[in-house]
């Protein structure tokens, strides 16, 4: 990568908030950067199959998302410079970006930026978790939709919210046996909610749709149950799951066992902060969310000026709301950079309004319905993996608390959890609720993993060919 | 508040004057700035426990090395310390010609574990470089220990021993009864004391300035890199490539690659972007087969260099009640716990049991006053350094400010 002009706006994230953003404002006459580290735009939820793959119908290509050719053809843009392939690993003097492509590590300077780095499947930690053939309900989709591959055969879901629903269904399309779809939340404890459905009927009609494709094919589909353990030598080969009480505990004796091949596991997404951390936006501990994610004002502005958020990094609430968050983001930096004054700004955003929050109100229904119970936390017995890059049981960081650590770094510094490959990207929230448990203290007391570079890992070399090249000049 | 003895700073030192003041019955009380023990350069170090390549430390560091073969036990902790041996290896003349004057000064001092190394020794304790190596030294009485442990379990021991810990709160100056110093200010009110220890390592020398004996520190960044578990660590000690830096295993399999002795005006804990690459592309070009290990994280901390890199430590001439300890230059890890020790032994009124001469804090006191032939700090690294950059006319340090 040669020497990189830096725009007034970068946006890091291709996927709907992050396009949006980045037209929005491209739309106003701003030059733009947007960073994407997949070799298409789109994101999770217009993820393109790869383009070596070929199609007699182009649109197969477009992961089935009736919006998806409306959003992807917003790129190519001339005032968007696209970085495919490009890992934004790290935050230098607060606003070079360190970026890395196939080649080599290189730092942009930036003015604006909209972080639109979407989320991640929430790990679930149970006996026999770790086994081969028990994935994300976010990677078995992608493997369904873009890779067309199946993950198994005979296949258990368990988790949280619709997205399982949307799993099985493209599941059983595929030509996979969905054997049992273990829900943990209980719906019927959250009636109070209904109201709030009122007039999204499209998604109450998807939400029929899928759960007729389960009827016809006759799948067990429990609510209240969650997984308690895999087995299997080489692979999964069974799971067990359990009815849960009014914690979210399972309760001993109402265990279920089925014969499978895969497990998908969708215990719900959770922000991807770090770059955020990296920024020094200040983040909020979600209660429902039982996480963190990053502040931001009705402009979708950070605590940071001139830095944004946007899409599922701020509140897990899918594409559509992306979409209007990316949009309000776009607009709010466009602004700034002086592409239009402030009156001209609450006039464009003015309409966007309403429509979040008729989108947000279901949004928020759905995050009540589908709350992460602290009595899930449970599964996990003293010999499973919180930690599975450092190999780290929970016995171990209780054993760690029990020695006086009092909070999670204490835990990661005696135990090397959090240390591993990972960065604690995905065992921070495995081992928080237990660090808060044993030491007595409230979850949101506790402060999450310090972030550092590289947020994820970089060879060598990467880095290295920036200083050569420096080196030559 | 009142306590026998405030101590200023919770790193490997403050924790180790606690522990052992606390051992023999002192009251003492620390005072560290940051919400935890040990956050700086204490706990974001290579961990070495080393001996050869000491100036006026060396038998600071030799008795150093005896005490921590029983830390581990004094203190119910694992440290991870392990006598590895500790290679040094040099590519130039004049790096080679140092060692062999290191090595006649550490026999001198009857450190009898160092000795040169041939060049084929070295290739053969490093495998695949591609450079070749003119000399190396080795001292296989130096070790490692993991600096993440070793200030948290002398925190722990002390708190056993009825030693406080006031987090978060930054000492603000010194409490004086004429020439006599009867405690600390903080934002949250004043500490009274017999006894003040400065033990706040780079930010010592305000402390020091107030009692009218100051000393001359300078910033620096200890900077380290972890790469991801290898599935064959190529090397089993500690080795310092002349130019390059340091690199270790873990007991994890992980590689370590560090540096220390650059400038850090800013006092920055934050990573420099241009110093990691510059050494991953020197690393990469001396051991091509790392070239494709990934790095998994990197990370800082502050670091204190003096003129003459050795420390300050002892009690603060023409005041009573004032100890100081700092100005490790980059080497405080290893002496640390034995510091703490001798600090205790100097408080309750023995005599050090290493002699502290070459450590005066008041060595560079009539220059400072005077303004006349004020030393400057000197950044090891730095000088090394300038092999580095042949083509450019910038220091190392410069790149990295």
């Amino acid at each position: 990568m040669p020497e990189l002009r830096p725009t007034p706006l970068t946006v890091i994230g291709a996927g709907p908030a992050g396009i949006m953003a980045a037209h929005t404002a491209a739309e106003a006459g701003v030059d733009v950067t947007l960073i994407d580290d997949n070799p298409l735009p789109g994101g999770q939820y217009y993820r393109q199959s790869p383009p070596e793959f070929k199609f007699s119908n182009p649109t197969d290509a477009q992961s089935g998302r009736v919006d998806a050719p409306s959003v992807l053809n917003k790129l190519p843009h001339p005032k968007i410079r696209t970085l495919h392939k490009t890992l934004a690993w790290g935050v230098f003097d607060q606003h070079n970006l360190a970026l890395a492509d196939g080649e080599q590590s290189f730092l942009l300077p930036t003015d604006r930026v909209v972080l639109a780095t979407g989320a991640h499947d929430r790990p679930f930690a149970f006996p026999g978790w770790t086994l081969p053939g028990v994935l994300g309900a976010g990677a078995a989709l992608r493997m369904i939709k873009t890779q067309w591959v199946l993950p198994g055969k005979r296949v258990l879901l368990a988790g949280l919210g619709p997205l399982q629903l949307a799993l099985a269904d493209a599941l059983i399309k595929a030509g996979a046996e969905v054997v049992c779809v273990a829900e943990a939340a209980n719906p019927f404890q959250s009636w109070k909610q209904l109201p709030k459905f009122w007039g999204h009927w499209d998604r109450l009609q998807e939400a029929v749709t899928y759960s007729s494709a389960l009827l016809k094919h006759k799948v067990p589909f429990l609510f209240n149950h969650a997984i308690v353990e895999a087995c299997g030598r080489e692979q999964v080969e069974s799971v067990k799951i359990a009815r849960l009480d009014g914690q979210g505990s399972p309760i001993v004796g109402t265990e279920k066992i089925f014969e499978v091949d895969a497990v998908c596991l969708g215990y719900g997404l959770l922000p991807s902060i770090q770059l955020a951390a990296a920024f020094g936006c200040e983040l909020s501990f979600d209660k429902r969310l039982g996480w963190y994610s990053p502040i931001h004002d009705r402009n979708m502005e950070s605590t940071r000026q001139g830095i944004f958020v946007a899409g599922d990094l701020t509140d897990i609430a899918g594409a559509k709301v992306a979409l209007l968050e990316g949009q309000i983001a776009g607009l709010t930096a466009a602004h700034q950079l002086g592409a239009f004054d402030k009156k001209t700004l609450d006039e464009r955003i003015a309409p966007l309004l309403p429509k979040l929050r008729s989108l947000n109100r279901l949004a928020d229904a759905l995050r009540e319905i589908y709350a992460f119970r602290p009595g899930l936390t449970k599964v996990a017995k003293d010999d499973t993996l919180l930690c599975r890059c450092e190999e780290i049981t929970l016995g171990q960081v209780k054993e760690a608390i029990a020695n006086g650590a009092t909070d999670v770094n204490q835990v990661k510094l005696v135990t090397r959890a959090g240390m591993g490959y990972c960065q604690s990207r995905f065992c921070s929230v495995l081992i928080a609720p237990h660090v808060a448990e044993a030491t007595g203290r409230d979850l949101s007391d506790l402060s999450p993993f310090m972030v550092r570079p590289p947020i994820q890992p970089i060879p060598l070399k990467i880095l290295a060919a920036d200083a050569a090249a420096k080196a030559v000049q | 508040m009142k306590t026998d003895v405030v101590v200023i700073g919770g790193g490997i030192v403050g924790c180790a004057a606690a522990y052992y003041l606390g051992k023999k019955g002192f009251q003492v009380l620390v005072v560290e700035k940051d919400p935890a023990v040990g956050l700086q350069a204490s706990g974001r170090n290579g961990g070495g426990v080393r001996q050869h390549g000491r100036k006026a430390a060396l038998p600071l560091a030799m008795e150093s090395v005896k005490l921590w073969a029983t830390l581990e036990k004094e203190l119910q902790a694992d440290l991870e310390y392990s006598r590895t041996g500790n290679l040094k290896i040099a590519f130039e003349e004049d790096s080679a010609r140092d060692f062999e004057r290191e090595l006649a000064w550490e026999h001198e001092n009857g450190l009898r574990e160092v000795r040169m190394l041939s060049a084929a020794e070295c290739h053969e304790m490093v495998p695949g470089m591609t450079s070749k190596a003119l000399a190396g030294k080795l001292c296989s009485s130096d070790g490692i220990a993991n600096p993440m442990l070793v200030t948290p379990a002398f925190a722990r021991a002390a708190r056993k021993l009825g030693v406080k810990f006031l987090l978060n709160t930054a000492v603000t100056g010194l409490l004086w009864q004429g020439s006599t110093v009867r405690g600390i200010k903080t934002a949250s009110g004043e500490i009274e004391a017999g006894v003040v220890i400065n033990a706040a390592g780079p930010w010592a020398a305000r402390f020091a300035a107030e009692a009218g004996c100051p000393i001359i520190i300078g910033p620096g960044r200890s900077q380290l890199m972890v790469t991801e578990r290898l599935p064959h660590l190529f090397i089993d000690k500690w080795v310092t490539i002349r130019g390059l830096g340091y690199l270790r295993p873990t007991r994890s399999s992980n590689l370590v690659i560090g540096s220390a002795g650059t400038r850090n005006d800013q006092f920055s804990n934050h990573v420099n972007y241009y110093s990691i690459a510059v050494q991953a592309e020197r690393l990469g070009r001396l051991l091509p087969e790392l070239k494709d290990v990934k790095i998994i994280r990197a990370f800082s901390g502050i670091t204190e260099y003096t003129p003459d890199t050795e420390p300050y430590i002892g009690a603060v001439p023409g005041v009573s009640g004032l100890f100081i300890a700092a100005g490790f230059s980059g080497e405080g890890f290893c002496p640390g716990p034995l510091t703490g020790k001798i600090l205790a032994e100097l408080i309750a009124g023995n005599d050090p049991s290493v002699s502290l001469t070459p450590f005066r804090p008041d060595r560079f006191a009539d220059a400072i006053k005077t303004g006349i032939a004020v030393p400057p700090v000197a950044y090891p690294f730095d000088s090394i350094c300038k092999v580095w950059l042949p083509d450019t006319n910038i220091t190392y340090s410069e790149l990295c400010n």
